[in-house]
């Protein structure tokens, strides 16, 4: 039985990241498409996406077999480097001390790129190939990374796939890169959680479990997050 | 191919160590916790606190340093 206190921020935090990979990936293809057409760009995207399974179902049974303790501690570790570069960039970038990232200009500038090299059919697919593959590498590690306790791997791939979709079909609603997209609050959000889950995933796997459960994953989410706005805020002014 | 596993590389390593002090400083933190626990010197009731204060620090540090680069 799916306990609801900890698979909620198991679907959301999937479902953000991966919608923040998704957008990243899906404005390397819209490009592709627009100079080559979409037959290369759904072909390389659709080879990636056949790869990525083939890992997945590789990494899939060999994980069940690694003693949970182990591979929390392991994947714990691993959530929280990769959360906190994603909040360490976040504060930074709502600080204004790093660029926020654009993908309007991502896009033109893809765009140009593609254009300059004079793409074959082949090379524009495996253009494709390369953004979703590398993309879904990440959202990969974070399905499997956030779901790393028995029964939480279908909550992580529903938030991923529910990303996926709605990425998917508002990109191909308007046919542009999705710009609207808050990408560093996502960030923000995503680096909060993950860190979380980091924080609570060593903590199960060297044996010394939290007061309160599974309630402190979103006690802790919460004190990133607040951590990360006051850091922000410290350091804003500090710059001005 | 080489180029694209290279990229992959490349990928996988800047998930990993985006900010090479950051990520040492977070490994160092989660061993520190590690040989704590298995020493008994750190007891399962504290370690939860000690590990997440630690990485309150390690973001707080990081964050301080990048600010002042």
């Amino acid at each position: 039985m799916v306990n609801w206190i900890t698979a909620a921020p198991v679907v959301a935090a999937a479902f953000l990241a991966s919608s923040v990979e998704i957008v990243e990936a899906f404005t390397i293809v819209l490009a592709v498409s627009v100079v080559r057409g979409p037959r290369p760009a759904i072909l390389g995207a659709v080879a990636a996406l056949a790869v990525l399974a083939v890992v997945i179902a590789l990494a899939g049974p060999w994980l069940a077999k690694v003693p949970v303790g182990g591979l929390q501690l392991v994947v714990g570790a691993l959530l929280l480097i990769f959360g906190l570069g994603w909040l360490r960039k976040a504060v930074l970038r709502r600080a204004g001390i790093l660029k926020l990232h654009d993908e309007a200009t991502a896009f033109s500038s893809e765009t140009d790129v593609l254009r300059a090299s004079k793409l074959d059919d082949a090379m524009a697919a495996l253009a494709a190939f390369k953004a979703v593959l590398l993309e879904g590498t990440e959202v990969v590690f974070i399905v499997l990374a956030v779901g790393a306790r028995p029964g939480l791997l279908v909550p992580a791939a529903v938030g991923a796939g529910a990303a996926c979709l709605l990425v998917l079909g508002f990109g191909l609603l308007l046919r542009a890169p999705l710009t609207r997209v808050p990408e560093n609050t996502l960030k923000f959000i995503v680096g909060g959680l993950l860190t979380g889950f980091g924080v609570f995933w060593c903590c199960e796997g060297l044996g010394a479990p939290w007061p309160g459960g599974d309630l402190a994953i979103v006690v802790l989410i919460g004190l990133y997050l607040v951590a990360g706005l006051i850091l922000s805020g410290l350091v804003r002014r500090e710059a001005t | 191919m080489t180029n694209m596993l290279r990229e992959l590389a490349a990928t996988l390593l800047k998930m990993f160590v985006a900010d090479f002090w950051l990520t040492a400083t977070v490994l160092a933190v989660v061993g520190l916790c590690a040989v704590g626990r298995y020493a008994h010197i750190l007891p399962p009731s504290v370690l939860p606190f000690a590990l997440a204060t630690g990485v309150l620090v390690a973001l707080g540090l990081s964050v301080a340093s990048a600010a002042r680069r």
